[in-house]
């Protein structure tokens, strides 16, 4: 992971920093489209409990993720503070628009290659194949999300419920 | 060139195997009419220019093919050949090849080789030889009776002097031909067939005799060129302009006939002797010049010159040597001494006098019909546009209820108002617009037919007349793609249980061929499809003994049932009446899978049969009128709202007695069936616990189709919706069970459209005690 970081952040990069459950969070911000609001959201039946439902993005049909529960974490709290971080990622060549709900977004940080620290081995409350690297900031550690690993993870689920055969599941009740 | 663009290709491939799907109905009316030369010509041209674009495409493989295929076909067309049925078998057969290797060329441009199978083929068609040695004559013949009469009728405005001057020309042709004729010993007693040529003369337009010329004088320039190649394309490019002026493949045929006749007097006469050759070329010039006003006047055909230059054919420099060259009729005639100055004059001012009638004419009639080919896909991108539209009308709409209670003024109000019902009206028209451009001819899917049924009918060994009727009818063409695999099923069971074999209709005393009839009309709001044959009929007796036999019916049942019911068995899934299996139904699907994808397109089935006079099976479908929208109800299902298309909601009832099924759930009895009871909110969420009060109403959507019973808190709206499907990169989304898709209400929320059947089904999973038991 080091040398990946080394080769590939030679320049300053800058990150949108958010708190989740006390934890600071960052994330890369060329990545993020927008923030928004939590406005009126529509739940989706027989989704799994972190996809939250949908928001309708200036008549787009965005999925917003509760990166909380996504990480293993407690779910994300509703209050003035909560918002929605728009995400662009790209899987199979195709961009994919998602939301990640966060319990405040902060500010835009700068970070060098050397305010970027490996990921320590933590315990297992807090799932790290999401995790790109620690940022140093002040005296703050911000934990840099890879956005891109935490829905490359959504398609592998995908084709696993696929094979769970749900249907038989739900026939049952 | 096979880099050639891939577009291009595509294209060319595309229209080649519609114009031979075209003609496959022509072959079945070839073997009943071998005379008719029209219907030999109809099938010859696709034929040939797809000779002539496969050469251009590198498919050195379709265009031997087509070659020898044109080869046989011009043999007979030259009568050297007699129409026989083994000729229309081979000719049809040599049409689905060439199909079968447009569509291998489709799938991969380099593939280029023949089959097997298509090898021995070419052999065969090779050893079909010419059994009469004066046909290249009669043509030869017959091309100048043509050009006569061409000039007779299409002349007589101009100045005869040009006429008598041509018919010279050919005259002196003539009498060269007639010499090579006696050297070459070849019996001068020929027919001339003066009917062949008028019926290509026959009712065309000036601009269209303008261009049968250019062809004319293109082909004959041909022996003056030094560049065969240019020469070809130069063909290729006429033929272009004309189907660029008419979009019709109809229009070019003609221009091909006479073509091609002086195509084969090039070969065989007039190679030989260069100078009659020249003379008529010459003459032809004249005329094209003297045709060229009109020929201008046709907005959409470029200049003969000016695609030269575009396909980089020609040097720009050489266009205006050749034009420098090109006198113009009056001119020549005038030089001539055939005519006074004052004679061009009057002329002229006819001529220009005409030009102009000829736009008026033009401008009047507007259907020059300019068609292009459009993708379907850009279509439906069209399409949903004016579906955002319909909800950017819904949440105009939304905020003018939100401002009636405002302190808005009232003729704001009213102007905005009026703004929002402008708007309403003009979607109105879009959407209907692309209503129109969607509609397509059946006669699309309704040429197949003709073929599918020669093949069936021979197989099993019945003799069929098959009518169709209502080609022309226009319908939209999701629709006609909804329809194919019905028709085609009713069609089989016509052909197959319906209409007897020749014998068995002989010991009925009917006719030995059997009648099937297949028509289509539309009124306003409905398209009509009938099927008819005068077959044996569907007899209620055994299907109410198959039906006991199978256990669709107890014996009691089955003898309440009308007759009427009992014909309506056939629909039921897995009821075939066949005692044998055949290869052409009567696998027990068929009838059943009608009815499911007529209800699809909410279409209705009526079959009237009589035991020994035959079957009527009359569909009717409603003509979509709305692409975009959707009559729904929105209901309320726990915390959520829902929407659910009204096509499935038969009524809406009150949960009153509610039937309990021994823990598997609940059913209300609805007429004189009992409906399995859903409770929305719980179907999607399971795990949801809270209770309502004991004092709500609960209402209960019925759902005929499905036999459900839909339980939901509130009934909130009907309304129309424009219904929408989840896309977009997030692949979890877009198979959600139980859901169709979505709209974004006017207050911009998301709300699901419920899939009905989806939740039937999903429900259906649990057993059910009633089912089993009826």
């Amino acid at each position: 992971m080091a040398s990946h970081l080394s080769e590939e952040n030679k320049q300053t990069m800058q990150y949108l920093t958010f708190v989740l459950r006390d934890e600071n969070f960052a994330v890369d911000i060329a990545k993020v489209r927008e923030v928004l609001d939590v406005s009126t959201m529509t739940k989706i039946p027989r989704m799994p409990d972190y996809l939250s439902g949908v928001i309708n993005l200036r008549g787009n049909v965005v999925p917003v993720m509760d990166l909380g529960k996504k990480l293993g974490m407690p779910p994300v709290g509703h209050s003035k503070n909560t918002c929605i971080i728009i995400v662009e990622i790209r899987i199979d060549d195709s961009a994919v628009e998602l939301g990640v709900l966060t319990d405040s977004v902060q500010m835009v940080v700068d970070l060098s290659p050397e305010d970027i620290e490996a990921v320590p081995r933590m315990g297992s409350n807090l799932n790290t194949d999401f995790i790109h690297g620690m940022g140093k900031q002040e005296e703050k550690f911000l934990i840099l999300l890879d956005i891109d690993a935490v829905l490359a993870s959504e398609s592998e689920i995908i084709l696993r419920d696929l094979d769970n055969g749900d249907l038989a599941e739900i026939a049952v009740h | 060139m096979i880099d050639t663009d891939r577009d291009a290709l595509n294209g060319f491939l595309d229209e080649s195997e519609e114009s031979l799907q075209g003609i496959e109905n022509d072959f079945i009316a070839l073997e009943k009419d071998p005379g008719n030369l029209d219907i030999i010509n109809r099938i010859f041209r696709p034929v040939h220019s797809l000779k002539g674009n496969s050469g251009f495409f590198g498919l050195t493989n379709i265009n031997k093919f087509s070659h020898r295929l044109e080869n046989l076909l011009d043999s007979t067309r030259k009568g050297e050949i007699l129409i026989s049925k083994e000729i229309v078998d081979i000719l049809l057969q040599g049409v689905e090849y060439l199909q079968e290797m447009l569509r291998r060329v489709h799938s991969d441009p380099s593939d280029i080789t023949f089959r097997p199978a298509e090898e021995e083929f070419l052999v065969r068609v090779e050893s079909f030889k010419p059994q009469i040695a004066e046909g290249s004559l009669q043509s030869v013949i017959r091309f100048e009776t043509g050009l006569q009469e061409f000039l007779d009728c299409g002349l007589h405005i101009k100045d005869h002097k040009i006429i008598s001057n041509l018919l010279d020309q050919i005259a002196k042709t003539n009498i060269e031909m007639e010499k090579l004729v006696a050297k070459q010993k070849i019996p001068a007693a020929c027919n001339i067939h003066r009917d062949d040529c008028r019926y290509f003369l026959h009712g065309q337009d000036l601009s269209e005799q303008v261009r049968l010329f250019a062809r004319v004088a293109n082909q004959l320039s041909k022996q003056k060129a030094v560049d065969r190649e240019l020469l070809v394309s130069f063909t290729e490019v006429f033929s272009e302009v004309s189907a660029l002026l008419h979009g019709n493949e109809r229009a070019i045929g003609p221009l091909d006939d006479l073509g091609d006749m002086l195509n084969f007097l090039d070969d065989e006469m007039v190679v030989a002797h260069p100078e009659s050759n020249q003379i008529i070329q010459q003459a032809i010039n004249a005329i094209i010049a003297c045709f060229s006003a009109e020929h201008n006047s046709c907005g959409s055909s470029s200049k003969l010159g000016e695609i030269l230059l575009e396909q980089h054919l020609v040097g720009k420099e050489q266009i205006d040597t050749a034009l420098t060259k090109q006198k113009k009729i009056g001119e020549l005639l005038l030089a001539e001494g055939s005519i006074t100055k004052k004679e061009l004059d009057r002329a002229l001012e006819i001529q220009s006098k005409r030009t102009l009638d000829a736009h008026l004419q033009d401008a009047k009639s507007g259907d020059s019909a300019k068609t292009i080919r459009i993708d379907q896909d850009k279509l439906d991108h069209f399409a949903d546009a004016v579906g955002g539209l319909y909800i950017n009308l819904d949440s105009l709409g939304y905020l003018q209820k939100l401002l009636e209670g405002s302190a808005l003024s009232l003729d704001l109000m009213s102007r905005f108002d009026n703004a929002v019902h402008g708007l309403d009206e003009q979607l109105e028209k879009l959407h209907s617009a692309i209503m129109h451009v969607r509609r397509v001819p059946v006669k699309s899917l309704l040429q197949r037919f003709p073929k599918v049924v020669r093949q069936l009918s021979a197989s099993l060994g019945k003799d069929i007349k098959f009518t169709l009727s209502g080609e022309e009818t226009v319908i939209d063409k999701d629709l006609l793609e909804k329809i194919e695999n019905p028709l085609v099923h009713i069609l089989r069971n016509s052909l197959d249980h319906g209409i007897e074999t020749p014998a068995e209709r002989a010991a009925n005393n009917k006719p030995a061929q059997g009648n099937l009839l297949l028509s289509v009309t539309t009124d306003e709001n409905n398209v009509y499809l009938t099927i008819q044959d005068d077959g044996a009929g569907i007899d209620p007796e055994r299907m109410k003994k198959i039906a006991v036999e199978k256990e669709f019916l107890s014996e009691e049942e089955a003898g309440r049932l009308p007759e009427k019911e009992l014909i309506n068995l056939i629909f039921r899934p897995g009821f075939s009446s066949t005692e044998k299996i055949s290869d052409v139904s009567g696998r027990g699907v068929g009838m059943d899978v009608v009815l499911s994808a007529l209800k699809e397109c909410h279409g209705k089935i009526n079959v009237e049969s009589k035991v020994g006079i035959g079957t009527s099976v009359a569909i009717t479908i409603p003509l979509t009128k709305t692409l975009v929208t959707k009559e729904v109800v929105i209901v309320r299902a726990g915390e959520d709202a829902y929407v659910i298309p009204s096509e499935h909601v038969t009524t809406i009832v009150e949960l009153e007695n509610a039937i309990p099924l021994l823990g598997k759930g609940q059913c209300i009895p609805y007429g004189e069936e009992l409906y399995r009871l859903i409770d929305l909110a719980r179907f999607y969420y399971p795990g949801l616990t809270a209770q309502k009060p004991a004092d709500t109403i609960t209402n209960v959507l019925i759902c005929n189709d499905f036999k459900l019973g839909l339980v939901v808190d509130e009934i909130v709206s009907h309304q129309r919706i424009v219904a929408k499907e989840f896309t977009g990169g997030y692949e979890r989304m877009k198979n959600i069970e139980g859901v169709e898709g979505y709209t974004i209400m006017g207050n911009e929320e998301i709300t699901l459209i419920v899939d009905v059947k989806a939740v039937g089904e999903l429900a259906a999973c649990v057993p059910w005690g009633h089912a089993n038991t009826s």
